[in-house]
């Protein structure tokens, strides 16, 4: 039935505007979603990196 | 021993004078670029004269205003290359005196000279005497604006990497008020209407900037010139 | 209230409270966009001039709504960065400055997409326009900036001090369509009257802008822990957090 719904207003008189600003609006919040988690979990990695090398260099120091 | 403010400022503004006066070319460069951009673009377009009149006051606009953006560039920037910006910084004389002089200083020597050359231009333009006279009055409350907006943004740009570009990207937005009101003010006049309302609410916007602007300008010096 | 607000601030306690906040706020923007969707599409009437086109508003409006309500986020955090110097003020202005971007791009296109059904064009010069695209402009100019400066203490209060210059857009956006006679439609939502919009129109364009602000503060939240994590990886307390989850 909602695929019935969704069929009639995409046929409408602007359906086509329409589902072009829901996709753009939708499609946009998506892949920055997807970006800033990406981002988070790359700055998370970075993070780990840098404190075990500086764990590394801590123990070459001592040595 | 704290001088008095007057000759302070009268100090402050002979020096700034007397540095541009002994490099010429940094008075004529501005000026020479306002007159290119006005006589380029009728050899550009293919306009006949009286659609190029239509065009002419927001072309002096747009020239006027980039010609100020060349001059504002390295207005700051002597100063801070010196260290004389932060023997004023701090000076016991008020700070707020040495930025309303770079206000005045960048007024007279780039503003002033746009607006005795706006009635040369106005020959090439073939523009009637009302519209001159209107061009001539939305001037000269527009080029203080620019003055002071513009010693604002050098002064936020002046530290920064690519200060060439950031200064006209951060200016123009901030103008795009005065522009429109100009060009409005001078449509309106030469369609007929009266424009003194208009006008006042201009001269309005000038007082607001050139009652903040400075101070703010004051505030981003001490904060960030070590 | 002070001093918990003040221990709040403290960012060792601030990521750790955003991390158990982190997975409730996807569940509720999640649902809320579902929710809002669904009521945007299918449960809100058809409009009896602009058909069924006048669903744009349920993008159009929560979109427009964000990009004004961060810059007002941002102008707060910009305030506290200049006058009190709190570090967690300027990250937070720093983290709003791309999504308050994004949604005054997703405001001006969906916007446009309305416009060209509606006026017969995809776009106008008229005060509420271009005020909006002046604020984008700014967005990305002021983004620009933040990365030219070398300095980084300087960096984030040049860049404060930019946006509060940047404040004076807000008031031309919101009442441009009231000072001037533009194409625009005037506000359909004021705070002290009744909306003069139908009531079942009315609360999914609601739940809408509900759910982009839940949007907004996730981002926001996501974005903060990358810079506290990247600004403090030298402290002890990072160490514990994310030293042990190797």
């Amino acid at each position: 039935m909602i695929i019935d719904q969704l069929i009639t207003l995409i046929a409408s008189k602007h359906g086509n505007y329409l589902i072009l600003s829901y996709a753009v609006f939708l499609l946009g919040l998506c892949i920055y979603l997807a970006q800033s988690l990406m981002s988070y979990q790359a700055m998370k990695k970075a993070c780990k990196k840098y404190l075990l090398q500086k764990v590394h260099v801590q123990h070459d120091t001592t040595t | 021993m704290r001088l008095k403010q007057k000759p302070v400022l009268q100090i402050l503004l002979k020096r700034e004078l007397l540095l541009y006066f002994r490099t010429p070319t940094l008075l004529i460069n501005p000026l020479l670029f306002f007159l290119s951009v006005l006589i380029l673009f009728p050899l550009a377009s293919v306009m006949p004269m009286h659609e190029l009149n239509m065009n002419a006051p927001a072309l002096i606009w747009l020239a006027c205003l980039l010609a100020s953006l060349l001059s504002l560039d390295a207005i700051w920037r002597d100063d801070q290359a010196q260290g004389i910006l932060t023997q004023l910084l701090l000076s016991p004389t008020p700070f707020y005196y040495t930025v309303i002089n770079k206000c005045i200083t960048h007024w007279l020597l780039t503003g002033l000279p746009i607006m005795l050359l706006t009635p040369v231009v106005a020959l090439l333009y073939a523009l009637p005497l009302t519209t001159i006279y209107m061009i001539l009055m939305t001037l000269m409350i527009g080029t203080p604006l620019i003055s002071c907006l513009g010693v604002m943004i050098a002064a936020v740009t002046m530290s920064t990497k690519q200060h060439h570009m950031m200064l006209p990207m951060l200016l123009l937005p901030l103008l795009i008020p005065t522009l429109i009101f100009a060009t409005l003010i001078i449509n309106h006049a030469e369609q007929g209407f009266v424009v003194g309302h208009e006008l006042l609410l201009f001269l309005s916007l000038l007082v607001l900037t050139v009652t903040l602007a400075p101070v703010a300008t004051v505030g981003i010096l001490k904060l960030t010139v070590e | 209230m002070l001093t918990n607000i003040h221990q709040m601030l403290a960012l060792p306690k601030f990521y750790r409270f955003t991390g158990k906040l982190l997975p409730y706020l996807f569940v509720l923007t999640a649902g809320l966009f579902c929710y809002g969707i669904f009521g945007a599409l299918f449960l809100a009437p058809a409009d009896y001039q602009q058909g069924e086109g006048f669903r744009i508003i349920y993008v159009h409006v929560p979109s427009a709504y964000c990009s004004l309500a961060i810059y007002s986020i941002m102008a707060v955090a910009a305030l506290l960065t200049v006058v009190w110097r709190i570090k967690l003020a300027a990250m937070i202005m720093k983290a709003c400055l791309p999504i308050g971007a994004l949604f005054t791009l997703l405001a001006l296109i969906t916007g446009s997409i309305w416009g060209k059904p509606m006026w017969g064009t995809w776009w106008i010069w008229d005060a509420r326009l271009t005020s909006e695209l002046i604020l984008l402009l700014w967005y990305l100019v002021v983004m620009g900036f933040q990365q030219t400066v070398s300095n980084q203490h300087n960096a984030n209060l040049l860049a404060a001090i930019l946006v509060l210059i940047g404040v004076v857009n807000l008031p031309i956006i919101h009442f441009s369509v009231i000072w001037w006679n533009t194409l625009h439609q005037g506000p359909t939502l004021t705070r002290f009257a009744m909306p003069a919009i139908d009531p079942q129109m009315l609360r999914p364009l609601l739940v809408m802008i509900a759910a982009s602000s839940s949007y907004c503060l996730l981002i926001l939240v996501l974005k903060l822990r990358s810079e506290i994590l990247w600004q403090e990886r030298n402290k002890q307390w990072v160490r514990e957090s994310i030293g042990d989850c190797i």
